[in-house]
């Protein structure tokens, strides 16, 4: 299927939508257009999905209220690259489904993708996977996550991800006696 | 917020003091690194569910310890649904890696079930615990579950027990010897393109689903004259009556095609039970019954993972079982993935 790349410009998707009926127009918090191809939208999210198949998509733009235009950019640009990629051959589904397929390492250019976000970018599209049920993009994304608190003390991680530390000094010796199994290394 | 995360989570709102929405939809602060030190704690402000999507990517001693990080953690780790305790060649993990694991299942919140358990098998030279802690994980993890599925695994055992396993999926698993499956209380079982051996399977007493797909992977290597791969078709879930008969009549093929061959034993072993057990035509009505949960509630055994010659490619020994459920509270799956391959 022909996929148009075009994202960001709204003047620009908005024609190319009224041109082109193989494509979903989404309109971000903040009014952007983004325009994505319809067969990649239903593959990768399951609320596109269910929103194409039940004839609730906006031609003028369908309104992606919780979504701002930086994520939703990403979501677009990343269905885009998802369709460009060849699949690898796991990803094909075979004639047996297997929703609880193991989680597959990220390729090379999801790994990329997520690579170049902002920290907060990357938590934007977090929720954005999450809120168009879009579970590749979730996992790749998570991962993301995952990899940046691995091997780091917890001080580490609340610094990386600003968690302010809001135990008192007893509550944290306690936790600590208690799963001292955990703390092995200590 | 999002109402629904992907279909294995749960979702449990949570109402954390406000960034969740605050910073939707601005511009981000510049492109690169991403981790110099962010105003917001993005990552405490994610729900449950994705906390824990994101802890399934992480080894479980990581996990545990991220109960420290502020109230908010303190109890995420008990609940989190994955459970990875794959000692890999680089790992961290702990020293008493036995004793952390039973502390660590015995720790977790009781009502929090384990869908996923990842784990590997002790290679040869592991002193820190053995397969009989294995078994014992694995039946701690799984006895609430009702259904296994392998995948692509290598299957080292020579025996799944359970009285409690209502479905069995296996794809392209590599048998590396005979099999046995015995669960009476089946109902559904499918078994595509098993490599090395056909497991045999006893006390179908329930069965209602069935299907068993050979296909090159094993024929070709052992039965070059084996012509008949035309008659298999693409099997669906839907057609289980054709895809029993079929299957029925295969493996009577299989039978008298081979008897000359070395696998003559793997064939006596195969063809009776499946004619004898593979008829459940005569229990066509057993979807009717029902079962309580409680009945089903006990465990599976998988036994003897150890790894043995007589099955190619087992060399390195690691086999990485991979459990797993897909809806929670209802019924679960158990995946068992060999990684041993992927390996460099």
């Amino acid at each position: 299927m022909e996929v148009d790349k075009g994202k960001g410009e709204a003047e620009e998707t908005r024609k190319v939508a009224e041109a082109d009926r193989d494509t979903v127009t989404l309109k971000s918090s903040d009014g952007k257009l983004f325009e994505v191809s319809k067969e990649a939208a239903a593959r990768l999210s399951t609320v596109l999905a269910g929103m194409i198949a039940g004839g609730s998509i906006d031609d003028n733009g369908t309104d992606l209220k919780q979504i701002g235009s930086e994520a939703l950019e990403n979501v677009v640009d990343y269905c885009n690259k998802h369709a460009n990629s060849i699949p690898s051959a796991a990803l094909i589904s075979s004639s047996i489904s297997f929703n609880t397929a193991p989680f597959k390492e990220p390729e090379e250019w999801e790994r990329k993708f997520v690579d170049r976000l902002s920290h907060d970018a990357l938590f934007d599209l977090v929720e954005a996977a999450n809120f168009l049920g879009m579970e590749r993009l979730l996992d790749v994304t998570c991962h993301k996550i995952s990899e940046m608190m691995k091997g780091k003390s917890p001080d580490q991680i609340r610094e990386v991800f600003n968690i302010k530390n809001d135990y008192t000094k007893e509550e944290l010796e306690e936790i600590r006696q208690e799963l001292a199994w955990a703390f092995y290394d200590d | 917020m999002p109402r629904k995360a992907k279909g294995t989570m749960r979702w449990v709102p949570v109402n954390r003091p406000g960034e969740a929405s605050s910073s939707r939809g601005h511009q981000g602060r510049g492109g690169g690194g991403g981790a110099d030190s962010p105003a917001a704690d993005r990552l405490s402000a994610l729900p449950d569910a994705l906390l824990h999507h994101v802890m399934s990517f992480m080894k479980a001693w990581d996990v545990a310890r991220t109960c420290v990080l502020s109230r908010r953690w303190r109890d995420l780790w008990a609940s989190a649904p994955c459970v990875d305790i794959r000692v890999g060649r680089y790992s961290d993990a702990p020293e008493d890696y036995a004793k952390f694991v039973y502390r660590l299942l015995l720790s977790r919140e009781a009502l929090a079930p384990v869908e996923t358990l990842r784990l590997c098998s002790p290679g040869e030279d592991d002193h820190e615990f053995d397969m009989e802690d294995v078994r014992m994980w694995i039946r701690h993890a799984i006895r609430q579950n009702v259904q296994l599925e392998l995948k692509q695994c290598v299957v080292g055992g020579c025996e799944i027990v359970s009285t409690s396993l209502k479905c069995l999926t296996m794809v392209k698993c590599k048998f590396t010897m005979n099999l046995s499956v015995d669960a009476p209380r089946l109902v559904s079982l499918q078994c595509m393109s098993p490599e090395n051996w056909v497991p045999l399977f006893k006390n179908f007493g329930v069965l209602v689903t069935g299907s068993v797909m050979l296909d090159d992977s094993l024929l070709s290597r052992e039965f070059e004259k084996y012509q008949e791969e035309d008659e298999f078709p693409q099997t669906s879930d839907e057609d289980d009556d054709n895809n029993s008969r079929h299957n029925d009549r295969t493996g009577k093929d299989d039978h008298s095609s081979c008897d000359s061959h070395d696998w003559g034993d793997f064939y006596d072993y195969y063809s009776d039970p499946i004619k004898d057990n593979y008829d459940y035509g005569s229990d066509i009505n057993s979807d009717t019954d029902t079962y309580e949960y409680s009945e089903i509630v006990k465990g599976i055994e998988i036994r003897q993972f150890e790894n043995h010659d007589d099955g190619p490619d087992c060399s390195k020994g690691i086999y990485i079982f991979d459990v797993k459920n897909a809806a929670p509270g209802y019924v679960k799956t158990y995946i068992l993935v060999n990684i041993a391959r992927e390996l460099p």
